[in-house]
């Protein structure tokens, strides 16, 4: 399970993530979906424990990422936008060398070929990550995150990069852990594909979270019945002179469909 | 914690064993090993080879009188402090030196912090240990002939005196390494508190630096002399802000002075300070990965683009952050219009413009510099001679610009053969507008600085119109022949090829150039009219320039940036 609560992450004077809660339980893929600088990468290395949050936290599996981070990043895997790996190992030792940082070299022996076999690089496992192309090096990624028993999964725009018949293995893949009972977090543009992959979507803007649950909910909160999540993402995350179209003018306020209420903002009593 | 460092170990080998073996793959990646090999052989470690003339240095002339421990301290004190200059400044700067894939890969397993901190700092320390190691392996012969030299008559000195000096440096290496973590984690986090804490550390550091060249300056006022200059150096003002090299100082002093106490009293001094350093590095681990991060998201386009030679690239990423603003000359040009592929030529003045005006600007005292020289022995001398070194000054300056500036933008022009190419334009004339392009700028500036030596040196004026003459051409077929290397040995990223075609390049520079010195020797043996001998000089390398072009045109019309 992942836990995130009340999550800042603060540059100098800017604040790339501000107060970011949500909850992803096991069993279910949640899409980020924001418009380019929402903060949606910058979420996920905070959660990562790549980037130290400013204040809140990140818990995976009731470890907190800062706190406990040996624990937390036992369980977690972490699939970049574009992936930079090691260049000067092979496919085969880049894959050992991710099971050897998590202590897990039995899985790695046991899963390896099958991994190979999986995403294609089985012709490739003796070459240098160097010689590999943009959507090689995705699915080499992408096989180093299930080199491990993690069971909550960070992927951000994972589908960049990768030939038809990878997205398509790929997105099984995603329900297949899913099924599993892990818990996945996809940042993506691709808003078709987070409308038919994921169970709930959470969209930021400027850092904030501005919704969250389920397309129908979304839906029904925003008055857009039977349009597509393009819509209605369009609509919430519109930039006009006041600001988000299903929002109060001064402030965001989180659309918490999840639990079907409407959260306004502190000491705003007319929303 | 020792199971943490598996990995690690595993990937400092595994990369190193296949870069190694990578580098053995192809011929041209073979060749560019060899080629450094033997540069490395016959610049470096021939000289202090046994057989080698430099191998008797320091033998002779040996010092017979042992210089006083009272100015040897001192002495020793102003090279440990000499020499950790660079290093202070070091502190202010981040310390970090990860990659990408640092990032993405091991930043989020569960490898411990310290564990990846610990490594870091050993291989600084291995670093910061090879450059003595270097020193002691190739120059062991030298250094042990001046050492001898300098303690003849006094061989228990020497003895003890050469590893303390040792001792003393690899300590003060060491020192400053793990200064330069704990500061880099203190300074460079991501939170608001750095900022102060960075201000609080270039102050401390500016007065530690301050303070001490106000004492000198003050003191150095009156009649300097070798004891004034010994109590300025002993002076605490002097000693406690260099702290290390006075610590250092004591350490290697103690075989001389036999005040033992005070030795290993430094001795444990600097161990203190490198395990001080350390213990604070340490409590602020936890920032270790957000400000590699912070810093290698910012920062990772700018290295990539310099691992690529991408200078334009990076200049570009500058414009992006706000960094590069349009200058009043690139506007103008701007403005200008062309048609047909005379727009390569208003392109390339944009460009360079825009990115190599300050190397023009760096450049230019550097020329007038060698344009002085000749031009005032000529007007003293009014000699052959010194036409024949103004000559050399202008090929010299023709190659900096040649070798030194047109490089860049001929990768860069091959990165761009993407949108090069569909332009309706034949390789050829692309080519032979591209060379023209980067030879404009270059050509301008040097034959306005000729002209404007007609002026200083009226009696030289067949040689300086010569020069003005023969500029072009030469200009034109070395920049030709750039490119043609270029295009040889296209793999921007592979360091090898790029030693190997910087060689290449020298060894064509030598070719090329052959004719032009033949006739300008034959011209001078002769005592013919410059002028005269400048006319053959640019028919010449305007036909090398048009054949390199034409080479260049074929080799770039079959060229492929995937390959």
């Amino acid at each position: 399970m992942l836990q995130v609560h009340r999550l800042v992450k603060q540059y100098k004077n800017f604040r790339a993530v501000d107060d970011l809660t949500f909850t992803i339980q096991p069993g279910e893929i949640v899409a980020l979906l924001g418009p380019n600088g929402a903060g949606k990468t910058t979420a996920m290395r905070c959660i990562a424990g790549i980037l130290r949050p400013t204040a809140g936290n990140a818990a995976i599996n009731g470890f907190d990422v800062v706190q406990d981070q040996a624990k937390a990043k036992a369980g977690l895997a972490f699939v970049p936008e574009v992936p930079s790996l090691y260049e000067l190992l092979t496919v085969e030792e880049h894959l050992k060398f991710v099971a050897m940082c998590f202590n897990t070299l039995p899985i790695y022996e046991a899963k390896v070929d099958e991994l190979f076999d999986r995403y294609a690089l089985k012709e490739k496992r003796h070459d240098l990550v160097a010689t590999l192309s943009k959507g090689m090096r995705q699915k080499l990624s992408v096989a180093c995150a299930l080199i491990h028993n993690a069971n909550v999964f960070l992927f951000d725009e994972p589908l960049i990069g990768i030939d038809p018949e990878g997205a398509k293995e790929l997105k099984n893949e995603i329900v297949r852990t899913r099924n599993e009972g892990a818990s996945v977090l996809i940042s993506t543009h691709l808003l078709d594909t987070a409308e038919r992959l994921c169970d709930r979507v959470i969209i930021l803007q400027r850092g904030r979270k501005v919704a969250e649950g389920t397309l129908e909910q979304l839906r029904a909160m925003s008055g857009m019945q039977g349009r597509s999540l393009e819509d209605i993402f369009l609509a919430i995350t519109h930039d006009g002179p006041s600001g988000p179209l299903n929002v109060a003018p001064q402030a965001p306020p989180v659309i918490t469909v999840q639990s079907v209420e409407i959260s306004p903002p502190p000491g705003d009593e007319t929303e | 914690m020792m199971r943490d460092a598996h990995p690690l170990l595993f990937l400092v080998w595994k990369s190193a064993f296949n870069g190694a073996k990578r580098s053995l793959t192809t011929p041209r990646r073979l060749i560019g090993v060899l080629g450094a090999l033997l540069y490395y052989t016959f610049f470096f470690i021939r000289p202090f080879s046994r057989n080698s003339e430099f191998s008797g240095m320091g033998q002779t002339a040996p010092i017979t009188q042992f210089p006083e421990a009272t100015y040897l301290n001192p002495l020793v004190f102003t090279v440990f402090m000499l020499a950790s200059f660079p290093m202070v400044l070091g502190l202010l700067s981040y310390r970090g030196g990860f990659k990408p894939a640092d990032i993405d890969v091991l930043f989020p397993t569960p490898v411990s912090p310290k564990v990846v901190l610990g490594f870091r700092v050993i291989r600084d320390y291995m670093v910061a240990l090879l450059l003595p190691l270097m020193v002691a392996v190739l120059g062991m012969r030298p250094l042990s002939a001046g050492m001898m030299a300098l303690f003849t008559g006094f061989p228990r000195y020497g003895v003890y005196a050469g590893k303390s000096l040792v001792i003393g440096w690899l300590m003060v290496s060491l020192c400053w390494v793990s200064m330069g973590y704990a500061t880099s984690l203190f300074v460079g986090r991501s939170d608001l508190k750095s900022d102060r804490n960075r201000w609080l550390l270039i102050a401390g550091v500016g007065m530690a630096l301050a303070i001490p060249a106000i004492f000198v300056a003050s003191k150095l006022r009156g009649e300097i002399t070798l004891d004034g200059v010994r109590d300025i150096v002993n002076s605490p003002v002097m000693r406690i802000p260099f702290f290390v090299a006075s610590l250092a100082t004591w350490v290697v002093m103690a075989p001389i002075t036999e005040n033992w106490i005070l030795g290993w009293v430094g001795l444990a001094g600097l161990v203190g300070v490198v395990a001080g350093s350390l213990k604070l590095a340490l409590t602020q681990v936890e920032w270790l990965y957000d400000q590699a991060a912070a810093k290698g998201f910012s920062s990772v386009d700018i290295r990539q683009l310099q691992k690529r030679g991408d200078t334009y690239g990076i200049y570009a990423e500058q414009a992006r952050k706000g960094k590069l603003r349009r200058n009043r000359l690139s506007a103008w040009i701007s403005k200008w219009n062309f048609r047909g592929p005379i727009a390569l030529l208003w392109k390339d003045a944009l460009l360079q413009v825009r990115t190599s005006i300050w190397s023009y600007v760096i450049l230019l005292p550097l020329f007038i510099i060698l344009w002085a020289v000749p031009i005032q022995l000529g007007v003293s001398s009014s000699g052959r001679r010194a036409g024949i070194l103004f000559l050399a000054s202008q090929a010299l300056a023709i190659f900096i610009l040649t070798a030194g500036m047109t490089q860049t933008s001929f990768i860069e022009m091959l990165k761009r053969v993407d949108f090069l190419k569909p332009l309706p334009f034949t390789p050829m004339v692309t080519v032979f507008y591209e060379v023209v392009g980067k030879v404009i700028p270059g050509v301008v500036i040097l034959t306005a600085l000729s002209a404007g030596a007609l002026g200083f040196a009226p009696s030289q004026a067949p040689v300086i119109v010569a020069s003005i003459i023969m500029c072009p051409g030469v200009a034109t077929a070395l920049t030709a022949l750039v490119l043609v290397i270029s295009l040889l040995f296209p793999d921007f990223d592979d360091p090898t090829q790029r030693s190997f075609r910087n060689l290449m390049m020298l060894l064509g520079f030598a070719i090329v150039g052959s004719p032009t010195v033949a006739i300008v020797g034959i011209g001078y043996a002769l005592k013919v009219n410059p002028i005269l001998y400048s006319l053959p000089v640019l028919i010449v390398n305007a036909a090398i320039a048009l054949g390199l072009s034409v080479l260049s045109g074929t080799l770039y019309a079959t060229y492929n940036p995937s390959e």
